[in-house]
């Protein structure tokens, strides 16, 4: 309803600024295709991108199976038994989430160093021999699986929580009990979840640089990290740039097939299957064993980072700085924030006020848009950084110009922000602005409300909240994210994460740890606030049924 | 209240899913009910739509209350119309109470009251409705029903000039419909509202409706009596589209001084008085399940082919002589097993016939 030619203004703003946003990525997959030689793409081939390729594929392959052992086990457990503490474990479990890989990195190399706290307790007992070596593969694959098995946790556990008991009784009824029951019926069922589940996984595994590059570890975005800057061999870094986006696009494809599917599994008649009750002895071994990935994921690495914190006393003197890394993290959070929940409501408003072809295309970008949350932030950054520096050297040729373009400056930044977290607040505002059916704007007009008053009287009170959300989780995504912010910030520009990195990189772990601690905690507040949404769609699942039993 | 008349109106809108409607004309007395009847896509929902102002009429006019507020050049828009709506799946602000979805249209806009009125005004319409403890409440936390009276209070709330209702009864349940649309008759009359109503179901149309126009591509078959449509159908469409009943052939021969007579391979009968003359050459003769009447000692027999038992009176699908097959209605006690070959007569107040579709088949009229 209500369409004029000021939608079609509004519309084609939208795909305007999309294109612009999604131009660079197209542009490099052109260049890196177009622009090499055979010959130069079979020697990397050869060299750098066959050892990034079996690295990668180590790292992505150990930690999935990890996150996906420890992520359905523990699901498992919370949804279908009923033990004391269940409660309190099931949301201790997402805290992980928390943890960025590089956090955790850090926490645990200082914690396991031959000079680190733990084997000095160790040696002080007479003890004479060396733990492994956290700085490696292995030891990248169990810190990622204990930090990103939540991502399989959660999903798992909503797919468990759907269920209708009705589907449990006709499997029994239809001779299927026991393993069988678990294996041919349970484990299809909740099957969608883990594929999408183990997705999100792979991505964060893919994308990481923090940890990897700190681990010396030759994955595909930390060698784009490593050749671009460090060894200047730029060819290297966008073939390896655009093997990644089109292994990354390929998961994606797979991941929202898997989702689409899952949307079907849940019933309209639900009826929840009740879990098998504990007894005592049961539920200390359970709560015992649960609280493994809790502690080694969460609670032990952020009380390392804390007693580093107070063991050093260089606390005083880095307040200050402190104070200016924050205020960096803040500046740019709040611009991407705002600048990505203003395109995504815009977005949200066009399709809202557009029918037919336009529609369609609004549909199609925003759908590319939301593919940016899986491209790692190497990517984004040197499609961006790549026109610059061409255009860099190109004037350095013709003009005999000493100083280069390839500055970063914020502008730089946000445009990375928007492109990598516009499906953080698409996906809210969009599902926000679908539960509004027309018919509720066509009331109000009939009932005397002009445009802008459908807007402040109906829209505005349903919609602020989904916009809030949004805004806060790109907000914290930012704080969080750093290759991206690595590669593109400003000179003398450093965030808590950068600082954090770099800190660490100088083996100056201590004063590493107040950043760190600061990531995490920000991190907490949409882990928090996950847990309580899962909690209550849990609820809404079971459709009418008066309670949920916990 | 308002008349409302819509005079040879056009609406197209291309990438919608509306219907295109063409040449459409109909006009309201105050306080009449008029219902859009028709199968989905006939258009009736895009008139409902013209008429609120969501849609414009490319040609044509629509004039409430002897005021123009749509043609071709100008439409007013739908806030200063003063229509009131009811949507099919009510559009309740789901962040509003009760009493502050009844009071959205008076707290700004045309109908805009005091503080104090609005409340009274509030009571008043929860009052209509039978929903006075309700005011607090969120639409979630009421039954279809009483959202759907939440609707009518809303929309009658700022005391429009036309209620529009669009399928109003479409998402509740049967036995709900049947006394909540005699229920909602008696409340617009008692407040004289004109009203429009859009509804595929012609028992809603059939209880609600002083006239119904039966609709199709856009167009009005019929627009007339529930009565009328069921007994005087203009077309064959609205014979088929309104109430059950088939067709068989017959022949009409005029008689000079009396009446005329219809041959079927019932007989030969008289043609009913007041029966509109039939056209020339072969027809088909319409024959609703009341026409046709059992007796058990007729002569003319028919078999049973399918029964359904309806409570009060079984609907029997008998199976004639020629192999065509009629519908009866039979009082319920009158038992009869499927393959069983039993007595009927014809029982014609008045015919409606049509010129053939199928040339009759010689020997058999």
């Amino acid at each position: 309803m209500s369409r004029g030619p000021g939608s079609t203004r509004a519309v084609a703003l939208c795909l305007l600024v999309g294109g612009i946003l999604l131009l660079p990525l197209a542009a490099l997959v052109v260049t890196a295709l177009l622009g090499f030689e055979a010959e130069t793409l079979l020697r990397l081939a050869r060299t750098v991108l066959a050892d990034s390729a079996w690295t990668s594929l180590l790292l992505a392959a150990g930690s999935l199976g990890g996150a996906l052992l420890i992520g359905t086990s523990a699901a498992w457990c919370v949804e279908r038994f009923e033990f004391a503490g269940r409660r309190w474990l099931a949301w201790l479990l997402v805290l992980p989430l928390a943890m960025p890989t590089y956090v955790i990195a850090y926490a645990y190399t200082d914690l396991l160093q031959f000079s680190g706290p733990l084997q000095r307790t160790l040696r002080g007992y007479g003890w004479e021999g060396r733990l492994p070596e956290i700085r490696s593969l292995s030891g990248a694959i169990a810190l990622f699986a204990l930090v990103l098995y939540p991502y399989v946790y959660l999903l798992a556990r909503t797919a468990l929580a759907q269920i209708s008991l009705s589907l449990i009784e006709a499997g029994r009824l239809l001779g299927a009990s026991g393993s069988t029951l678990q294996t041919r019926l349970v484990l299809p069922l909740i099957a969608p979840a883990l594929v999408a589940g183990g997705m999100l996984v792979l991505m964060e595994t893919l994308a990481d640089v923090g940890a990897t590059h700190y681990f010396g570890l030759a994955t595909f975005s930390a060698t784009i990290y490593r050749t671009w800057f460090a060894l200047g061999q730029r060819e290297a870094a966008l073939l390896l740039a655009v093997v990644l986006l089109l292994a990354v696009a390929a998961i994606h494809l797979i991941e929202r097939r898997a989702r689409g599917r899952a949307r079907h599994s849940g019933s309209h008649t639900h009826r929840p299957w009740p879990r098998q009750r504990c007894t005592p002895l049961q539920s200390g071994v359970l709560v015992t064993i649960l609280l493994i990935p809790v502690l080694l994921g969460f609670i032990i690495p952020l009380a390392n980072l804390l007693w580093l914190l107070l063991r050093e006393p260089i606390l005083s003197t880095q307040l200050e700085r402190f104070y200016d890394w924050s205020k960096h993290s803040l500046i740019l959070g709040l611009l991407g924030a705002s600048a990505t929940v203003a395109l995504a409501l815009g977005f949200a408003y066009a399709q809202r006020f557009s029918a037919g072809a336009p529609r369609r295309w609004l549909r199609r970008t925003g759908a590319a848009l939301s593919f940016g949350y899986a491209i790692p932030g190497t990517v984004i950054a040197l499609a961006i950084l790549w026109p610059v520096a061409r255009a860099d050297n190109w004037l350095a040729d013709r003009f005999d110009w000493q100083q280069t373009l390839l500055v970063g400056s914020i502008g730089a930044l946000i445009y990375a922000y928007v492109l990598r977290f516009f499906a953080v607040a698409w996906g809210g505002i969009e599902a926000a602005m679908g539960r509004m059916p027309d018919s509720l704007d066509a009331a109000a007009r009939s009932l005397g409300a002009s445009r802008l008053g459908v807007f402040w009287r109906v829209h505005l009170p349903q919609l602020w909240r989904p916009l809030a959300v949004a805004w806060l989780l790109v907000l914290i995504d930012v704080l969080k994210e750093l290759p991206a912010t690595l590669m593109l910030r400003p000179f003398n520009f450093d965030t808590l994460a950068v600082i954090a990195q770099q800190l660490a990189a100088d083996e100056r772990l201590a004063e590493a740890a107040l950043p760190s601690i600061a990531i995490v905690l920000v991190g907490l507040l949409p882990v928090l606030g996950l847990n309580q949404l899962l909690n209550r769609s849990a609820i809404g699942a079971s459709n009418g049924e008066k309670a949920w039993p916990r | 209240m308002a008349t409302l008349s819509l005079s040879d109106i056009r609406v197209h809108y291309s990438g919608s899913a509306e219907a295109t409607v063409e040449g459409f004309s109909l006009a309201l007395a105050s306080g009449e009910i008029a219902c859009l009847l028709g199968a989905s896509g006939c258009g009736k929902t895009t008139v409902l739509r013209a008429v609120a102002g969501f849609l414009a009429p490319d040609a044509g006019r629509i004039e409430l209350a002897g005021e123009t507020i749509a043609d071709a050049a100008r439409q007013q828009p739908p806030e200063l119309r003063r229509i009131g709506m009811v949507f099919q799946d009510f559009a309740l602000f789901p962040h509003l109470s009760v009493a502050d979805n009844v009071a959205f249209g008076l707290r700004r806009g045309p109908a805009q009251l005091a503080p104090a009125e609005r409340a009274a005004r509030v009571a008043e319409a929860l009052n209509l409705v039978y929903l006075q403890g309700y005011a607090e409440r969120y639409p979630h936390e009421l039954s279809g029903g009483q959202q759907q009276r939440v609707a009518l209070a809303r929309a009658l709330a700022p005391r429009p000039r036309l209620l529009l209702l669009d399928e109003p009864f479409s998402s509740l349940d049967a036995e709900l419909r049947e006394s909540l649309s005699l229920e909602l008759r008696a409340l617009l009359k008692s407040l004289q509202m004109t009203a429009m109503l859009v509804t595929h179901d012609q028992r809603e149309a059939f209880a609600m409706g002083d006239r119904i126009a039966v609709m199709r591509d856009g167009r009005i078959e019929q627009c007339d009596s529930a009565y009328r449509l069921y007994h005087r159908p203009a077309t064959r469409f609205v014979a088929d589209f309104v109430g059950e009943g088939c067709f068989i052939p017959a022949r009409y021969t005029p008689v000079a001084d009396g009446p005329g007579q219809l041959h079927t391979e019932f007989g030969q009968l008289p043609l009913p008085a007041g029966s509109p003359e039939p056209p020339d050459g072969p027809l088909d003769l319409l024959l609703r399940p009341d026409d046709v009447v059992h007796v058990d000692v007729s002569a003319l027999r028919a078999k049973v082919l399918r029964r359904h038992f309806r409570g009060a009176e079984f609907l029997y699908e008998l199976q004639l002589e020629s192999g065509r097959s009629v519908l009866a209605l039979v009082p319920s006690h009158h038992d009869h097993a499927i393959g069983e070959s039993i007595g009927i007569t014809l029982d014609l107040h008045h015919a409606i016939c049509f010129p053939a579709l199928q040339p009759p088949d010689p020997g058999k009229a």
